[in-house]
């Protein structure tokens, strides 16, 4: 059953304002209703702020700190959203593009620790254009800004949004960051993302 | 950290789109996000979640991509806040579309159509009358959280559940006096709020 309009306002309204609150009546009467968020919603998804650019001398130290902090938060209360019956994310880090792929990004949700001591993580990738042939993209975590435990590989679409599924190895808190590289065969692996 | 963004002591409803009882818009909460504001950012949330999830719903129509959905939109907008340009316009509009396009970035990445470009959403509507109606529900479930959480129950009862106000009057145990005050202020706070962005 509608509500009746008139019985809801009453008639104490000027025209003016009887006909404004009859519109919202009208688009109240059309909207589907709103829904309740869930627990996993309850809070924001806590992101990790893009690193500014810094000048290379200071680079290190900042992966540094935020790989701690990273570290701190997965390893603390954290967050506990869940995915659906799916692994609960326990932190979510953005990466940011180098170099001519600036403009790519990617954020890396971390799960809760499997049994067997991964890390199981899904990586949302924006920007990162398809490589060629079979070449794969390898995710790293970093120790001292070098690549340290692989995460596993993946290849992106043609364009918008990739996600994919890895785990981390091990501890994270050995590590002091993440970076994306390019795993072509035979040519200079070089840095496309990073935290 | 934005202190201009503290709650202001002012308890009137807002004449302004974008405005809940802190008097703080949604284009300062974005501009305050984009500078790493992380309790702007919680403030949008607070505003928009239900919002982004009842528009994911309506296009995606599975409650487990639509939640995941809400999630990307809000990463997308902690990423992208600094895009917005508040002289180019209010927030809700950009807001809205950053929801959008992270929603039709999660239909492509899966391979398969979302459910507004169906028929099916509205048997009556057009593409155009179908963007129009989901940026009015937008609008409108962004808009009750402006509401104090009992005039925003009386207006769910009201309106999505057909109860009278008599069956409000039982199912809240409150005096059928207060059901009426109540809807008839839901309903002026809702006119104020969503004053400019209907027009």
């Amino acid at each position: 059953m509608n509500p009746d309009f008139d019985t809801l306002v009453g008639d104490d309204a000027t025209p003016d304002e009887l006909a404004a609150l009859r519109h919202v009546h009208e688009l109240l009467l059309s909207a589907t209703p709103a829904p309740e968020l869930p627990r996993r919603l309850a809070r924001p998804p806590r992101i990790r702020r893009r690193a500014p650019r810094l000048p290379i001398g200071r680079v290190r130290a900042t992966l540094a700190l935020a790989a701690a902090t990273l570290v701190g938060i997965a390893l603390g209360s954290g967050l506990s959203l869940d995915h659906g019956g799916r692994d609960q994310t326990r932190v979510a880090l953005a990466m940011h593009g180098v170099g001519p792929l600036a403009a790519a990004s990617a954020l890396i949700e971390v799960g809760q620790r499997s049994p067997r001591g991964k890390w199981p993580l899904e990586m949302s990738v924006r920007g990162l254009p398809p490589p060629p042939g079979n070449a794969r993209y390898e995710l790293y975590l970093t120790r001292k800004g070098e690549p340290d435990a692989l995460c596993g590989t993946f290849r992106t679409r043609q364009a918008g949004l990739t996600r994919v599924r890895l785990d981390a190895p091990g501890d994270l808190d050995e590590y002091t960051g993440w970076i994306v590289t390019s795993g072509i065969p035979g040519r200079h692996t070089r840095v496309l993302l990073t935290t | 950290m934005h202190e201009s963004l503290a709650p202001s002591t002012s308890n009137s409803p807002n004449a302004s789109a974008g405005l809940d009882a802190t008097g703080v818009s949604d284009g300062e909460l974005l501009v305050a996000t984009a500078a790493g504001d992380r309790k702007a950012f919680g403030k949008l949330y607070d505003r928009y979640a239900r919002a982004v999830l009842g528009l994911a719903l309506a296009r995606l129509g599975d409650r487990g991509r639509a939640e995941d959905a809400v999630q990307e939109t809000f990463a997308s907008i902690w990423r992208a806040a600094a895009s917005y340009r508040p002289e180019r316009g209010p927030g809700a509009p950009w807001l809205f579309t950053v929801a959008r396009n992270a929603m039709t970035n999660q239909w492509r990445s899966r391979g398969d159509l979302p459910v507004e470009t169906a028929d099916e959403y509205s048997l009556e509507l057009g593409p155009d009358e179908q963007a129009e109606q989901a940026w009015r529900s937008f609008l409108i479930h962004r808009s009750l959280e402006v509401l104090p959480a009992e005039q925003r129950a009386v207006i769910e009862l009201a309106y999505w559940q057909g109860l009278s106000q008599s069956e409000i009057a039982d199912r809240l145990r409150i005096p059928l006096g207060t059901v009426k005050t109540r809807s008839r202020g839901a309903l002026r706070r809702l006119a104020s709020a969503l004053k400019e962005d209907l027009q």
